[in-house]
């Protein structure tokens, strides 16, 4: 079996893109729980508040999860472009 | 082991080319909106002030969404409690119908989960361009910064993604785990709390949360 | 070829790693537990309920894993190499999958003990709250046993590729260490609900909604790592 650097690239690029994907979901997956957590506990302390505590909490994960969607680019040009 | 991968289809040829049709999928769907049809109807057919238990507990379900959707889209409201129950019962009904021997939930099929998310897409953009003309529409793609462009154009076909491929993997696992998990025990004891717990349980969670967030895409589409 | 090195080292990734989040999400509820007993020694057997039946989804992770690690045991031992590469991810997969999703669902069912402990009346509200913050807390861990199973049971060809192996390792990475994140941040989520369950019993369908909002929302960036598993698995 002769690998040729072709190869390598490819098969570096793939699991690339796996590393990419994979490690990027962290960081956002917490943080917009994080969100999450703290707009229960708003919700739970001032229920008038409800709509607008909700609909920070959505532009806030949005915001945060930018860098996930970051993450999902990478890892798709790196499956379809490299 | 494979079989449970795979959606029994049949390949057509028309004209040379081939199109392929999920038929346990197309069957399930139609079983699914009969279903529905039937127990519409039969909870509409004789409506009394003293509602009988099943008219109650129908119209509960209906009031709880009416109220649901009312608060987050204010006074576009009426205009799509109707599709956002439809979506979630819909979905309820067809992770449910999993749980019935030799029927298969049609959400397990990837095409009928990314055809719901498509359908809430196009709803919350169509909504969105009404609401705030095109001018202000096309703007929020250039914010913050306007190379921001591709980026926001990504976001937004990310959320039809996420929220189809949610619903699929969900259901799909679900059905996996109770047909391996059946077969190691040899279909001894554990079957029917695996069947409650994701055929009932989390089919109940993923239908409530794809509809909750058909409706929160439309509601944040058309704030400011 | 002989693939039991493949299938051994597999299994062991896979139920070692998968046992840890579970086994800390565990502890953290009985410790929980033990401290609102002390506190409320009458309430004691809510609590004990409230604790065995959060433990028990809160295992589910770790359950997949097993399931996982006993298939690899004792499933194929030979075959081409890229099949043993694919049996091989398929346990990194699971392992990795099982740990924030089984710390997470830890965390709704530790918050919901002291909870009980703090409101032993809602204790019927709170623990919904709590195995619906667990069920949703679970879903990175089944798109991790959908990709393991992919892994498992697709035939590989004959003949070895460098590429190939690494797309398999890639969709595991990918699918497996992508739920580590999401796992854990709906079981901050999850967590949070309850506590706020417990304060405000009559609110608690609003903070029931918004909590699987927000989780459904954080759980997106796990679904984008199913995606790349997936177009790894079928496209490339």
């Amino acid at each position: 079996m002769d690998i040729t650097g072709a190869d390598l690239v490819r098969a570096a690029a793939l699991l690339g893109a796996g590393i990419a994907m994979g490690f990027g979901a962290i960081g956002p997956g917490i943080g917009e729980g994080f969100a999450a957590g703290k707009a229960c506990e708003g919700i739970a302390r001032a229920p008038e508040h409800a709509n607008l505590l909700t609909r920070t909490m959505l532009v806030g994960q949005a915001v945060s999860e930018s860098t996930g969607i970051y993450a999902l680019v990478v890892a798709l040009l790196l499956i379809f472009v490299v | 082991m494979e079989e449970i991968l795979s959606i029994p289809h049949w390949v057509v040829t028309v004209d040379g080319r081939t199109v392929t049709l999920n038929a346990a999928t197309l069957a399930m769907s139609w079983l699914v909106m009969v279903l529905l049809l039937v127990v519409g109807v039969w909870a509409a057919r004789r409506p009394g002030l003293v509602p009988s238990p099943f008219q109650a507990a129908v119209e509960s379900v209906i009031e709880a969404f009416r109220d649901l959707v009312d608060e987050s889209l204010g006074k576009l409201g009426p205009r799509y409690f109707a599709f956002i129950a439809t979506l979630f019962l819909f979905i309820l009904v067809s992770n449910w119908i999993g749980v019935v021997p030799l029927l298969q939930e049609p959400t397990r099929d990837l095409n009928t989960t990314l055809g719901l998310g498509l359908i809430g897409f196009v709803v919350a953009h169509v909504t969105a361009l009404r609401v705030k003309g095109w001018k202000a529409y096309a703007k929020e793609y250039f914010q913050p910064f306007f190379f921001m462009f591709p980026l926001n154009v990504i976001g937004e076909l990310a959320k039809v993604v996420s929220i189809s491929f949610r619903l699929y993997g969900n259901i799909m696992g679900g059905a996996i785990i109770i047909a391996v998990v059946s077969r190691l025990v040899h279909y001894v004891l554990l079957p029917p709390f695996l069947y409650a717990f994701f055929g009932l349980f989390v089919g109940t969670v993923q239908a409530f949360v794809f509809a909750m967030l058909t409706l929160t895409y439309i509601s944040v589409a058309i704030q400011e | 070829m002989d693939l039991s090195l493949a299938t051994f080292a597999g299994a062991a990734l896979c139920i070692g790693l998968g046992a840890v989040g579970s086994a800390l999400g565990e502890g953290l509820t009985a410790g929980r537990a033990a401290e609102a007993i002390a506190r409320q020694p009458q309430a004691a057997p809510v609590i004990l309920r409230t604790m065995l039946v959060g433990q028990a989804v809160a295992e589910s992770a770790s359950i997949f894993a097993l399931v996982v690690a006993l298939l690899l045991l004792f499933g194929p031992d030979s075959g081409p190499l890229l099949r043993g590469v694919a049996l091989f991810s398929a346990g990194l997969c699971m392992g990795a999958g099982a740990f924030g999703p089984g710390y997470g669902s830890g965390l709704p069912s530790a918050a919901a003990c002291t909870a009980v402990g703090r409101n032993p009346a809602r204790a019927p509200r709170i623990n919904t709250t709590m195995l619906v913050s667990q069920a949703v807390a679970q879903t990175p861990s089944i798109f991790a046993l959908l990709v393991a199973f992919l892994l498992m049971f697709r035939s590989q060809p004959p003949e070895f590729s460098l590429a190939g192996a690494a797309a398999l390792l890639g969709a595991a990475i990918a699918a497996g260490v992508s739920a580590t994140g999401p796992g854990i941040g709906a079981g901050f989520a999850g967590a949070a609900a309850c506590d706020g369950t417990a304060r405000r019993p009559d609110r608690a369908p609003l903070i029931l909604r918004t909590m699987l909002v927000g989780q459904a929302v954080s759980q997106s960036t796990s679904v984008y790592g199913l995606v790349v598993a997936l177009v790894l698995l079928y496209v490339v």
